[in-house]
């Protein structure tokens, strides 16, 4: 037994820097080269979301078919979503990374923000989508924008997708073995700050993810259903912390029942 | 209570019901309200089937939503999807989301519901503004012949039975719609001229009884005023946000001042407590 512990104890000691030094090259190189540069995927698509307070996610999305839905893009980069079945035209993003943290069922309401979904097509410019992410197909290449905007005016694209994924994955070449490869497939994607004094620079504001674009599994936790889906991240999310708001209201409520019994006692005496 | 106090009371109940999505603001709502209700009724006003009506309604909402909403992530039942509209997963999200709508409509009603309940219709007539004093007179004597046109066709229908109609082809109702269209206009001409006779419409109106603020419903219209204010600001401010049960069952952020904002409604019932005097006119003499 005292074997063993020494044993995991020495195991640890020797890993912890080795995964320091692998944990510090992936970040250093993240905005130049993203995970899946040197993933072997076919094809690639970049997926960038933009949130309201103006943090940008980047992600470079790896996959072998010929096409790739947009709803299986968002599922393979590991961000958070959940969305709404809307029949013919697809599925509608309701949240995307939390954002909004709620939303009526109808995925959102007349005045409220909502999730734009823009695409664009071998490097061209962003164009809103007419369908929703389940029913957009997307090729090597191609990219796919959203942006958390208001509903006044037309919606604005997102940043822009160059840099998102190097141009030599994005043309299909085979993937080299970098030390890039290495990194975990649980990385979670980093929210770049928001463009308050700068405006978003790609280098700047990619974010290093894994991109698993190939495992295309629902979430464990989820139940999957016909009309909703959503990913793991969201998945039993319940804020259970007391604050006063929440003692406030109990007090309040009892108070208010209190006083609605001794009424109707008082009234039944009465009559 | 004064009227225009009560209307008061009301209107801002009701602004604080519709700007929120928040269950438990509208649970506290519905008991303020109830609250006020049992505080300030007329002699004799049952409110039974006010509260039965209001719990078919909130279990109609609940239902309706549970079926068509097929969101959420904690499924209780799934449905067939060959089943139209309805197939597809029952949530829990949709029952909560359901069950809020009720207690919005809940809450509403009994907002409003003292305007019937706690006054009688010539006291609304006399709280309006002298501009609206006509308009509104017109409207309340319409709305009071209501009950008797719906007399009436009762007393027609039964009597053309008697003479061997049968409801049956789209035709046959003619004889009893003409019926009631004349009585009622004969109902009508009635009215305006006892209307008319008790010099409606001759000059600036006299009253045999003026309503009066008392220092309770200053303080009753003051405090829900207040509250309605207290309680958009924050709403618009982002203090207190929207709250849906979607994707993910949430607890709903609560905050303690919109939570007073809701308490305050009650202030009527604890200034005005029923039978401390024993009399539903104080506010007027």
């Amino acid at each position: 037994m005292k074997a063993h512990l020494a044993r995991t104890a020495l195991l640890t000691l020797v890993s912890l820097p080795a995964l320091s030094v692998i944990a510090t090259t992936v970040s250093r190189d993240a905005p130049f080269l993203p995970v899946c540069a040197s993933a072997a995927w076919t094809h690639h698509v970049a997926l960038i979301v933009e949130h309201g307070d103006g943090a940008v996610i980047r992600l470079c999305i790896g996959f072998d078919s010929s096409s790739i839905s947009g709803e299986d893009i968002l599922r393979a980069s590991g961000v958070e979503f959940a969305t709404v079945n809307y029949g013919s035209l697809g599925d509608a993003v309701c949240q995307i990374d939390n954002e909004p943290s709620t939303y009526p069922p109808g995925c959102f309401s007349s005045s409220s923000p909502y999730w734009v979904l823009f695409a664009s097509r071998g490097g061209s410019a962003w164009s809103a989508a007419d369908h929703g992410i389940s029913s957009e197909q997307f090729s090597n290449g191609d990219a796919e924008g959203f942006r958390y905007d208001a509903q006044s005016g037309s919606p604005s694209p997102p940043v822009s997708a160059a840099g998102t994924c190097p141009v030599n994955v994005a043309t299909s070449a085979p993937a080299t073995a970098t030390p890039g490869a290495a990194a975990p497939s649980t990385a979670r994607p980093v929210r770049s700050p928001p463009p308050a004094t700068t405006p978003a620079a790609p280098a700047g504001a990619t974010a290093t993810a894994s991109a698993q674009a190939a495992v295309l599994s629902p979430s464990p936790t989820a139940t999957p259903l016909a009309g909703s889906t959503q990913s793991v991240a969201s998945a039993a999310r319940y804020s259970g912390g007391v604050n006063a708001g929440l003692i406030a209201a109990i007090v309040a409520a009892a108070a208010l029942l209190a006083l609605l019994v001794v009424q109707l006692v008082r009234s039944r005496r009465s009559t | 209570m004064n009227a225009r106090a009560l209307t008061v009371w009301s209107a801002s109940a009701l602004t604080i019901t519709l700007s929120t999505d928040n269950p438990v603001y509208r649970g506290l709502i519905v008991v303020a309200a109830l609250n006020v209700l049992l505080a300030l009724r007329r002699p004799g006003v049952r409110l039974r089937p006010l509260l039965l009506g209001l719990c078919l309604a909130a279990l109609i909402a609940t239902a309706v939503t549970l079926l068509l909403s097929h969101s959420g992530a904690h499924a209780l039942v799934i449905l067939p999807g060959s089943i139209p509209i309805v197939g597809g997963g029952i949530t829990l999200e949709a029952l909560v989301f359901g069950a809020t709508t009720g207690l919005g409509i809940a809450a509403a009603v009994l907002a409003a519901a003292p305007l019937s309940l706690a006054l009688e219709a010539h006291q609304l007539v006399d709280a309006l503004p002298r501009a609206l004093s006509r308009t509104g007179a017109a409207i309340a004597t319409a709305v009071n012949l209501i009950p008797g046109v719906t007399r009436s066709a009762h007393e027609i229908r039964d009597a053309q039975r008697m003479r061997g109609w049968r409801a049956g082809r789209v035709r046959d109702w003619p004889e009893i719609a003409v019926p009631i269209v004349l009585t009622a206009v004969e109902s009508s001409v009635s009215v305006a001229e006892a209307m008319e006779a008790r010099g409606y419409g001759g000059g600036s109106r006299t009253h045999f009884q003026l309503a009066r603020w008392q220092m309770a419903d200053v303080v009753a219209a003051l405090v829900a005023a207040a509250a309605a204010v207290a309680f958009v600001t924050l709403r618009i401010s982002g203090a207190i946000g929207a709250w849906y049960p979607f994707p993910t069952l949430t607890v709903p952020p609560l905050d303690p001042v919109a939570v007073a904002c809701c308490v305050a409604l009650t202030v009527p019932a604890l200034l005005h407590p029923r039978g401390a005097r024993g009399e539903y006119f104080h506010g007027y003499g």
